[in-house]
């Protein structure tokens, strides 16, 4: 994946190369930090974690990560607008409890059902989106806070629909979804392949790439450039939302059923992925390729620490930890990486 | 497979049916004889299909062996995937259960859910590949277990349950909590206490959460008990959600409705401690018995005291599986089910020494 932070509206073209080879190498540098704390990782376990360096647990962790990293390319694009989505948890429990809901009561369950279910998640979750993105820029209400309201409400919505219990799904062809393969690769590793791939295309290919870092970058400079900002903050988080709702279904077709009471604190996963890939929560700055890294450092740290029957808390003070470095880490690359222009 | 998980949740729906509707009866006045005969009817209906009841009924029959046996001289490694490690009970059945391991040379790798499904199954997916001799499990909730149950299976892992488990699946041995058990033992030694009574007793009961099967299991079980002896009145049920707070809420209203209560049940000690809150609160404190169930710490000093009559112990089930892993990987043959009620506790049995069970 390559490079386009670089802004369109930038007003002093003269500084543009400079500033945005400046900036290029300095993502090149956090990306390559990533890899080199991964791969550092990768060998340490390969050494002291028993059964790490297997195809089928290397395999697992791609797919236990895959349904963190499908949100995250949408939480990615919030961030990019310096926005933030805390309704993903709930949205995953209730896009996935949705789904479930329409298979439950089928006795058989063929693709175009599964296609169904696929949409009608991936619709919910649109639909959540599409209520941030009106509360956040229509009504003006910052979108820690409207996100947070919809977090509590949608959840309720998701207990709501059936009472708080999970609803099971006949196991078929919904969960090859979840566990399934094609060739050697798990089937949501594939999806979120293609979902990385859309993001990629969204954000580098694409007009409203550039115009998602412009607003990101300063939203009154974009504006008065003539950037319908409303307009995209809305695209973004219908776009972030429908991402939700995928992995919900992923979730769902994994668990083959639908949890209206899990995934308490999902999006907090979700955004440390995103963190420690390298995006700035002031926006404008960070890219997918840093999100997908993030979401596997995370995954796999997590993964080693099981093998080697390390105690839950340390596991999630060790996390902790990690997140803090790798920003810590980044702010030093970044004020070099100015210096240095 | 479809069908029985079709007949799983209408089961669970008749269930929770059952209850809203019997939660909705008003049951309020005195009860004809007909009437309690309806309500035991009731409660055995909705008792039929508990798993906890169904397990404790079956508990030491039925025998099932593990696919292979350890070979002479090697360690037995043994994954214990458990749904959390956020409150002391959970934290005691890790404790107990690596104490039995222990004992028995045996190693045990915990891997907590961390109260999520998704991350819960995501360990027992990791454990897998770590190929153990036994996976012990006490799931955050059975939905979606199918398809990582039968890697297990196919990979001739066998698996079992402890505290929570599954009716219809191929676990080797679930020592399963005796919910149902509880509720009786509280009600025959509630039925002995009162036995000089000449009026019916007036008794509210405090549920746990609605038509969860614990909660079904444990009332129910109660409720049937004092019913069958004749000498009670239920004037109220309330759902308390096994909560303090919303337990003495619910208290709240049944004192409002009936401030002739005599006898108030709760489903779990937070739901007894909550009616306690309200109880004294309506400056009625000493006039109303309280029974509980679960015998943890807080209720200990209420007992002594007086404010509570008696609770049941809840004990963890996870040492007991821990042996039954062991001996079915030694070549021999283990129950399908077991369940082990714990011991009443009163105010002289802890002058006797009883010690909480969490």
């Amino acid at each position: 994946m390559t490079m386009t932070e670089k802004s369109e509206l930038s007003p002093a073209s003269s500084t543009r190369r400079t500033r945005g080879a400046a900036r290029l190498s300095s993502m090149n540098l956090h990306d390559f930090g990533l890899l080199g704390a991964l791969l550092l990782l990768v060998c340490v376990y390969a050494i002291i974690a028993p059964n790490f360096l297997t195809e089928f647990n290397l395999l697992n962790v791609l797919r236990q990560v895959s349904i963190v990293a499908i949100a995250a390319v949408g939480m990615t694009t919030v961030i990019l607008i310096a926005g933030i989505d805390l309704s993903v948890g709930s949205t995953v429990a209730f896009s996935g409890t949705l789904a479930a809901l329409f298979l439950t009561e089928r006795t058989e369950i063929g693709v175009i059902a599964v296609l169904i279910a696929v949409t009608i998640a991936v619709l919910a979750g649109a639909g959540v989106g599409l209520l941030n993105g009106l509360i956040i820029g229509l009504l003006g209400v910052p979108a820690f806070i409207a996100t947070l309201a919809t977090l509590t409400g949608v959840r309720g919505f998701a207990l709501l629909l059936t009472e708080a219990k999970p609803v099971s799904v006949p196991v078929g062809d919904y969960s090859w979804l979840g566990t399934g393969h094609i060739g050697p690769l798990p089937v949501p590793v594939l999806i979120m392949a293609l979902v990385f791939f859309i993001g990629y295309v969204l954000l580098s290919r694409m007009k409203i790439g550039r115009r998602i870092y412009a607003v990101g970058g300063n939203e009154s400079a974009a504006r008065l450039s003539g950037v319908r900002v409303t307009r995209l903050i809305l695209f973004v988080y219908i776009f972030a939302g429908a991402c939700t709702g995928l992995a919900g279904c992923l979730a769902s077709a994994r668990l083959s059923s639908g949890q209206p009471a899990g995934f308490i604190g999902f999006e907090l996963d979700v955004i440390a992925a995103v963190v420690v890939g390298g995006t700035s929560l002031m926006g404008g700055r960070g890219r997918l390729s840093g999100t997908f890294f993030g979401a596997l450092l995370i995954g796999v740290l997590g993964n080693g620490l099981t093998l080697m029957d390390v105690q839950t808390y340390w596991k999630q003070i060790l996390t902790g930890i990690v997140i803090v470095v790798a920003i810590v880490v980044d702010g030093i690359i970044r004020r070099r990486g100015s210096q240095a222009s | 497979m479809k069908r029985k998980q079709a007949m799983r949740i209408t089961a669970v729906t008749a269930l929770a049916a059952a209850c809203l509707s019997a939660c909705a009866d008003d049951s309020g006045g005195s009860a004809s004889a007909e009437d309690v005969d309806a309500r035991i009817a009731e409660i055995n209906k909705s008792l039929e299909d508990n798993l906890y009841v169904k397990a404790a009924a079956e508990s030491g029959e039925g025998e099932n062996t593990c696919p292979k046996t350890l070979p002479e001289g090697e360690t037995a490694e043994i994954v214990f995937s458990i749904e959390g490690l956020s409150h002391p009970f959970l934290v005691g059945q890790v404790d107990k259960a690596k104490a039995k391991a222990e004992e028995q040379g045996a190693t045990l790798t915990v891997i907590s859910g961390d109260d999520d499904v998704n991350k819960q199954l995501n360990g027992v997916e990791t454990a897998l590949g770590s190929n153990p001799d036994a996976l012990m499990m006490m799931p955050a909730n059975t939905e979606g277990l199918g398809p990582i149950l039968q890697q297990y299976e196919d990979a001739q892992i066998p698996y079992f349950f402890t505290q929570k488990g599954l009716l219809e699946s191929n676990a080797t041995n679930q020592v399963l909590a005796p919910y149902g058990e509880e509720g009786k033992i509280l009600g025959e030694y509630v039925v002995e206490h009162y036995a000089d009574s000449e009026e019916p007793v007036k008794v509210a009961l405090i549920s746990g959460i609605t038509g969860d099967v614990s909660s079904v299991a444990r009332t129910g079980s109660f409720e049937r008990e004092l019913l069958e002896s004749g000498n009670f009145e239920i004037v109220a049920e309330e759902p308390g959600e096994y909560r303090r707070e919303e337990s003495q809420t619910a208290m709240d209203s049944i004192l409002a409705a009936h401030p002739d209560v005599e006898l108030v049940f709760g489903a779990n000690d937070e739901g007894a401690l909550g009616a306690l809150q309200a109880i004294k609160a309506a400056g009625k404190g000493g006039e109303i018995d309280v029974v509980g169930i679960d015998g943890q710490s807080d209720i200990f000093p209420a007992i002594e005291s007086g404010d509570v009559l008696a609770t049941v112990k809840h004990m963890q089930t996870a040492p007991y599986v821990v042996e039954n892993i062991m001996k079915c990987l030694s070549g021999e043959a283990v129950p399908a089910f077991q369940v082990f009620p714990g011991d009443l506790v009163d105010a002289a049995a802890i002058e006797e020494g009883a010690e909480p069970a969490f």
